[in-house]
């Protein structure tokens, strides 16, 4: 007899075992007879009888010797090459361990299992050519773990037996299979419960399995191992069993192994066996199996094991087992008879019966209720459980094909048996039933095998296809490809394509209606029926995705689609594309300068790149400038239209983008150039949808950089106009294609942002930019653009705090907003929400404590500490807040909120100064120039800012000892006039003071409380509880 | 109209562009502005010499070398002479604002950020400055205009000094002789009070001494000379309640060469300075080297509470004197700042 061998896989496990207690791995090699060369060889194979000595060189090394149970606690059945990946794709538990049979010479030859259905469980059996107790020990302990890695459930054993002499001590053996440990038994044995093997495989994946398998095959008929001829056999004849003809063809299986029957016969002969005698065993195997599963009756079961006529099987089962099927299933099914005989009294709703139970009890019990039905009534409830948990007759008939599905008796016995009610209120011929419960439905699903799932969802699929209307809606079209999708191997490549138009209708659809992880799925569905050489589809239909997973807020799963693009084959355009939601996610993720790079980077690709030096960026600037006030030409930009090259439009978009968060990471010259060349190009190239943007924008650069305030006020005029003409600002001004609006929307709700944050302020009163945000906040959230609403809501709030709006209101707003944001997975725009409005209302309201210190964090913070820093009094943090002014002005250049944070500023130097009786010139230099840039602001747009100046001019006079009486009187008059929330309160707080000083008590009595009652109506009760214990100090 | 000259000098001409941008067409007090570039501060020398009457210089601190904008107004204040041209310094970092020393000992009228490059803020500083240089320069003529008749004013204010001063030696020499005697405690304590009180009327008289007196360096020991002149201090200490605490350098060599007398006269005045705007706080006067070799710098700082400016035509006086003193001893007074600290440098 040729030497017995076993894989050189099963040592993997073993020299894992052994680094772990830092073992020579050559010792083990050693033992197994391999050579370090030999063992890395693919298919590399060592004597099956060295095992052994593997096993007790690993029990030595490490003291321990039980170590064949722990080595099989750690073997994943993947370790284990192709027969573990067999069993990891299997479809169920008892699949796994029938392919664990069939291929266990592969593994280990010499080794038998075998798996017999009893009436307490199923039964294993161990043999092994040469039974040694480690081996034996160490293939028990595999077959009681490895059911945890494939299943995901730990499985108890409810006796384990041993053909070997009871050692000294039983306890490691009970300790470790935590079960009845029996020595001195006649055979190795353990016994499971039969449900188990119903339980799905974690990773089973029939197209897989069937790869392994036929590697599997090969590789058993390439060796020329002789034991594995048996199981080769068997398994071949238990296929032709199941693929149903009934007769299993001995030429074919010998055929099947590259033998002639002859040569087969032969062989099997020298191995002590022959054809008749597997295939008898293996009929038997299989019809104990067929019983228990219960699906069939005796007669189909006959069929199906080629039996000629029921009493031939009859016959051949006595003989296998000594009682007549009948009998065996009594046995084993004891229960399922019960039922049935009380089955007449049952009430036929109630559902009783599934409620106390536990699930797998429940289970149990449906399935037994199944196993009662005729297997026309059950084919019917198969198909209803394919349709949904509600079903109607007229969808049976459509989808079986069949008119005979239409008649209601059929489903009478499932409806007696309690396992779906009628919908009394339909008539025989519409009747629709439910399924009495959720789990009915899913058993009924699971005794599906895989091919079978398959080939009816496309049957249901393409009968629900030839009914689908059109147009069609959403929901029409998502039945049809609920099954469709699942059936995609069935379909050919005309139906594939088919069905792939109809994933990319359906995903767009669903994203009309903004159901974007529905939409995100169709695509998925849609790119997994591309051909492997579709790149540039599956390319774009990632991208796609990318964006939806954005749309549903979705980080990460935007970023893993982006991943998985096919980095060195994707051409520039989408390379682009995909920098741009790149940079979107950074940006959610809060990494702006991450973000800039990036975008900087692919700008690169396509364009001169941005110079990064501050006094090249300055050069560009001033370049840029004289271009555009030479080709800017009022008159023209509406009318303009030219067709937009596609990679001019990237430019743009990455342009945009970069002016965007380089604006916010302070490098607004970065931005201003980004600005600059997109309105060149839009003056050269004509109208395209990011001209409103590039024009809105470089209204801030012209005001902010270069102080040409009629500049400015033109191109926002027009990038304003352009914006409401074409991106549906003002509701019905367009009618392009949806596609197409979507996109302008877009950027028509970026470039209105923008004039409100930067632009608006300059010109036109704080408050009309009010609507204005209300209308992108609306857009934006319909067309799910996260970071523009985030943007738009931390603008919003910081403007309503001017606005008269109560603070209690403004804060339930606030804080809305801001469990939105977190919602969304925008931690970090949440971060500056809270650390800005959020936090200065609840301090106003006296309902989070004044800081003892602070530090510069980002623009938005510092313009709400500086505000609250001055209205609360705090003046321990000024001197510090100087400092932040510039970085301040960079970080949020133009923003109203900057002037707000520099009147601030200015006013605590000047009331310092009071204190002390002098201010000290570096400070007075910084209030004059402060002062200055508000007569300049006031020059052009008096009603943002004159009251402000108003009231710096009078604390500065009151400095100077001069009387500043009627400066308080004007900023009070302007006050009332700009009607900004606390400066009113502020003026006559102030003025207040001043009375109180030149001790005219009544009249600053009067301005004080007017003062406090501004204050209170305001809803910073906080300030106003600091006046009234200043008032009370002051009145002793 | 004779335009305002503005010199901006920075090597980057980027600069030079937004600026010429931003003022193109811009006028102050119906003037308009000129401004003359230069690209190094070598060239702005040049520039500086050839328009002598520049109103105002913005100065990249950065260019040829790490500090050439400061040399650029050291030449300008010392070598030029001139103290009327405004000068705004252009920084290299965001919020970076150079030593409150420079911005006092240069007379700097603003510093910018490079990267502040609103224009909104260039501007103002440069309307700031513009004020600043005609307020100068109009306060330049009246003063010019009032210095004759103060004349006479003057010289009477001299000989009541001299008059004070010679009724006042021997009061002092009496009262120093005083606490030579061996005197019960009681006794012995009032002297010392009245000595105490006759040093500081004799330090306030020399505050109306305009003249100049010849200089007389001795060699002194730092320690038992502020021990001496703090003595003067303490009858007013106890009674009023707070503490007047000094602190010397440990690398203060153990004798230096100075004029003692102008030296005690610099820091009472000093000291009387810091009492009235501490109002009762606690006061620590420490000495220590200056970062310039051969320097010395005093600093008399209120060591809690925020100090209060009196607007009192004494205190101004005081302030003044103190100035002049460190004039007349080749240094300097800093300009006081928010915590009313009084720094003094000299030459030793």
């Amino acid at each position: 007899m040729p030497v017995t061998t076993a894989s050189a896989k099963l040592l993997e496990p073993v020299l894992q075992l052994a680094q772990h207690y830092r073992l020579d791995p050559i010792q083990i090699l050693d033992s197994a007879s391999l050579s370090e060369a030999d063992f890395t060889k693919p298919g590399a194979r060592f004597p099956a009888s060295r095992y052994k000595h593997v096993l007790q060189t690993l029990a030595e090394a490490t003291g321990n010797p039980r170590i064949a149970l722990s080595l099989g606690e750690a073997t994943q059945p993947r370790m284990l090459g192709s027969t573990g990946f067999l069993m990891s794709t299997a479809a169920t538990l008892g699949k796994a361990y029938q392919t664990l049979i069939d291929y266990l010479p592969l593994l280990f030859e010499g080794a038998v299992i075998q798996m017999e259905q009893t009436a307490e469980g199923t039964l294993l059996t161990l043999e092994l050519n040469e039974p040694d107790l480690q081996p034996i020990e160490y293939l028990l302990a595999c077959l009681i773990n490895w059911p945890r890695w494939l299943t995901g459930h730990q499985i108890p054993v409810r006796f384990v037996q041993l053909a070997f002499p009871e050692p000294d001590s039983l306890q490691p053996y009970q300790r470790f299979f935590a079960a009845e440990v029996q020595f001195d038994a006649p055979r190795t044995q353990l016994l499971l419960a039969s449900d188990y093997l119903a339980l799905a495989c974690l990773d089973a994946n029939p197209e897989m399995h069937q790869l392994h398998r036929e590697f599997a095959d090969s590789l058993l008929s390439k060796s020329a191992q002789q034991s594995a001829l048996t199981a080769q056999t068997r398994n071949l004849i238990r296929r032709q069993l199941a693929e149903g003809g009934g007769s299993v063809r001995r030429e074919q299986v010998a055929a099947s192994v590259g033998l002639s029957l002859r040569t087969l016969q032969r062989k099997l002969g020298v191995l002590g066996t022959s054809f008749q005698d597997i295939y008898d065993q293996t009929r038997r195997e299989v019809c104990l199996q067929l019983i228990q599963r219960g699906q069939l009756s005796f007669g189909e079961i006959a069929f199906q094991l080629g039996f000629s006529n029921q009493s031939a099987f009859q016959k051949a089962f006595k003989r296998w087992m000594d009682i007549a099927p009948s009998q065996y299933r009594q046995q084993i099914k004891p229960e399922a008879f019960i039922e049935t005989a009380v089955l007449p009294g049952h009430q036929q709703h109630n559902s009783d019966w599934l409620e106390e139970d536990d699930s797998r009890r429940r289970i149990l019990k449906i399935e037994q209720r199944i196993a009662r039905l005729s297997s026309f009534s059950l084919e019917l409830l198969e198909w209803a459980a394919l349709l949904g948990e509600q079903f109607g007759l007229i969808q049976l008939g459509q989808v079986t094909d069949n008119p005979v599905a239409r008649l209601a008796i059929h489903l009478w016995p499932a409806e007696q048996s309690g396992l779906i009610d009628t919908d009394s209120s339909t008539t025989d011929d519409q009747a629709s039933y439910t399924f009495s419960h959720a789990d009915i439905r899913n058993v009924l699903f699971q005794r599906l095998s895989e091919a079978e799932k398959i080939r009816r969802h496309y049957k249901c699929g393409m009968a629900m296809l030839d009914a689908l209307p059109k147009p069609f809606t959403l929901d029409q079209v998502a039945a049809v490809l609920l099954h469709l999708n699942r059936a995609q191997q069935q379909a050919d490549s005309k139906q594939k394509k088919q069905l792939q138009q109809l994933n990319i209708s359906a995903a767009e659809l669903a994203r009309e209606q903004q159901d974007y992880s529905s939409a995100n799925r169709y695509l998925s569905n849609a790119s997994r029926l591309l051909r492997a050489d579709q790149l540039t589809e599956k390319t774009q239909l990632l991208l796609q995705r990318a964006k939806l997973q954005l749309l549903a807020g979705q980080v990460e799963r935007a970023h893993i689609c982006l991943q998985q693009l096919p980095a060195d084959q994707i051409d520039n355009k989408d390379a682009i594309r995909a920098a741009l939601l790149t940079a979107e996610i950074c940006q959610h993720r809060g990494q702006h300068s991450l973000a800039l790079t990036h975008l900087l980077d692919n700008l690169a690709t396509l364009d001169q790149p941005l110079p990064e030096q501050d006094s090249q960026q300055l050069s560009l600037l001033l370049a840029q400038l004289d271009d555009i006030s030479e080709l800017f030409n009022a008159q023209l930009m509406t009318q303009i239209q030219q067709p937009i090259d596609p990679e001019d439009l990237l430019r743009l978009r990455l342009l945009e983008q970069i002016s965007l968060i380089a604006r916010q990471q302070a490098k607004p010259l970065l931005a201003a150039c980004a600005i600059g060349r997109m309105t060149e190009l839009s003056l050269h190239q004509g109208r395209s949808p990011l001209t409103a943007f590039a024009f809105v924008s470089y209204a801030w650069v012209a005001s902010w950089f270069c102080a040409d305030y009629a500049l400015a006020q033109t191109f926002s005029v027009q990038g304003m106009q352009l914006a409401n003409q074409f991106g549906g600002l003002i509701p019905g001004g367009t009618d392009l294609s949806r596609n197409e609006s979507d996109q302008q929307i877009d950027i028509a709700t970026s470039a209105a942002l923008l004039q409100s944050s930067q632009v608006q302020h300059w010109f036109a009163p704080v408050h009309s930019a009010k609507e204005q945000l209300r209308q992108v906040d609306t857009l934006s959230e319909r067309h799910g653009q996260w970071l523009i609403q985030s943007e738009c809501r931390l603008l919003q709030h910081q403007l309503s705090l001017l606005s008269t709006t109560s603070l209690s209101e403004q804060l339930e707003m606030c804080q809305q907003h801001y469990q939105r944001m977190i919602e969304q997975q925008q931690h970090h725009q949440a971060a500056r929400l809270r650390d800005s409005s959020l936090l200065l209302i609840e301090q106003l309201r006296g309902e989070s404590p004044l800081p003892t210190s602070v530090q510069y964090q980002h623009g938005w913070q510092a313009v709400s500490t500086i505000i609250g820093a001055l209205l609360l009094n705090q003046q321990h943090l000024w001197p510090e807040l100087y400092r932040w002014e510039a970085q301040l002005e960079n970080e949020l250049a133009g923003y109203f909120g900057v002037s707000e944070a520099l009147f601030c500023t200015a006013m605590m130097r000047l009331i310092q100064a009071q204190q002390q009786h002098s201010l000290v010139r570096r400070r007075r230099m910084e209030v004059e120039q402060i002062e200055s840039r508000f007569e300049l602001w006031a020059r052009h747009c008096p009603e943002n800012f004159n009251c402000q100046l108003r009231l710096l001019q009078a604390e500065k006079a009151r400095l100077l000892s001069q009387n500043p009486s009627a400066q308080f009187e004007c900023a009070i008059a302007t006050a009332e006039q700009q009607g900004f929330s606390y400066h009113r309160a502020l003026c006559y707080e102030r003025y207040g003071d001043y009375l109180q000083s030149q001790g005219q008590h009544s009249l600053a009595q009067f301005c004080l409380h007017k003062s406090s009652s501004l204050y209170l109506q305001w809803g910073a009760s906080e300030k106003v509880k600091q006046l009234a214990h200043e008032q009370t100090l002051l009145a002793k | 109209m004779t335009p305002w000259k503005v010199l901006v000098v920075d090597d980057e001409e980027g600069i030079h562009g937004i600026t010429r941008m931003i003022f193109r067409g811009y006028e102050f007090e119906q003037r308009p502005i000129e401004l003359i570039s230069a690209m190094s501060g070598a060239q702005a020398r040049e520039l500086l010499l050839e328009h002598p009457d520049i109103a105002l210089a913005l100065l990249d601190v950065v260019m040829e070398t790490d500090n050439e904008g400061l040399q650029l107004v050291e030449y300008i204040r010392n070598e030029l002479n001139n103290r009327d041209i405004r000068v705004i310094l252009r920084t290299g970092h965001p919020g970076y604002a150079p030593e409150s020393q420079v911005i006092v000992n240069y007379d700097i009228n603003d510093y910018l950020s490079k990267a502040e490059l609103s224009a909104s803020r260039l501007l103002t500083s440069v309307v700031v400055a513009l004020r600043s240089f005609r307020d100068i320069k109009s306060a330049r003529l009246q003063s010019e205009n009032a210095c004759q008749s103060s004349q006479s004013n003057n010289q009477l204010l001299q000989s009541a000094a001299d008059q004070l001063n010679l009724q006042m030696a021997p009061i002092l020499k009496q009262s120093q002789r005083l606490q030579q005697f061996d005197l019960n405690p009681v006794a012995k304590d009032l002297t010392a009070n009245l000595h105490a009180q006759h040093q500081r009327l004799h330090n306030s008289i020399g505050i109306l001494d305009t003249a100049d007196q010849p200089v007389n360096l001795q060699l002194i020991e730092p320690a038992k000379f502020l021990d001496e002149v703090l003595h003067t201090f303490l009858h007013q200490s106890r009674r009023e309640g707070w503490l007047l605490d000094y602190s010397l350098d440990s690398a203060l060599p153990v004798q230096i060469k100075t004029d003692p007398l102008r030296l005690k006269q610099l820091l009472i005045s000093a000291i009387e300075l810091a009492i009235l705007q501490a109002d009762g706080h606690d006061l620590k006067l420490s000495v220590q080297p200056a970062t310039q070799p051969g320097q010395l710098q005093f600093r008399v700082a209120q060591i809690d509470g925020q100090p209060i400016f009196p607007a009192s035509p004494w205190s101004q006086l005081l302030q003044q004197h103190v100035q002049q003193l460190c004039h007349q001893m080749q240094g300097k007074l800093a300009e006081v700042d928010e915590s009313g600290a009084i720094n003094c440098l000299i030459q030793l």
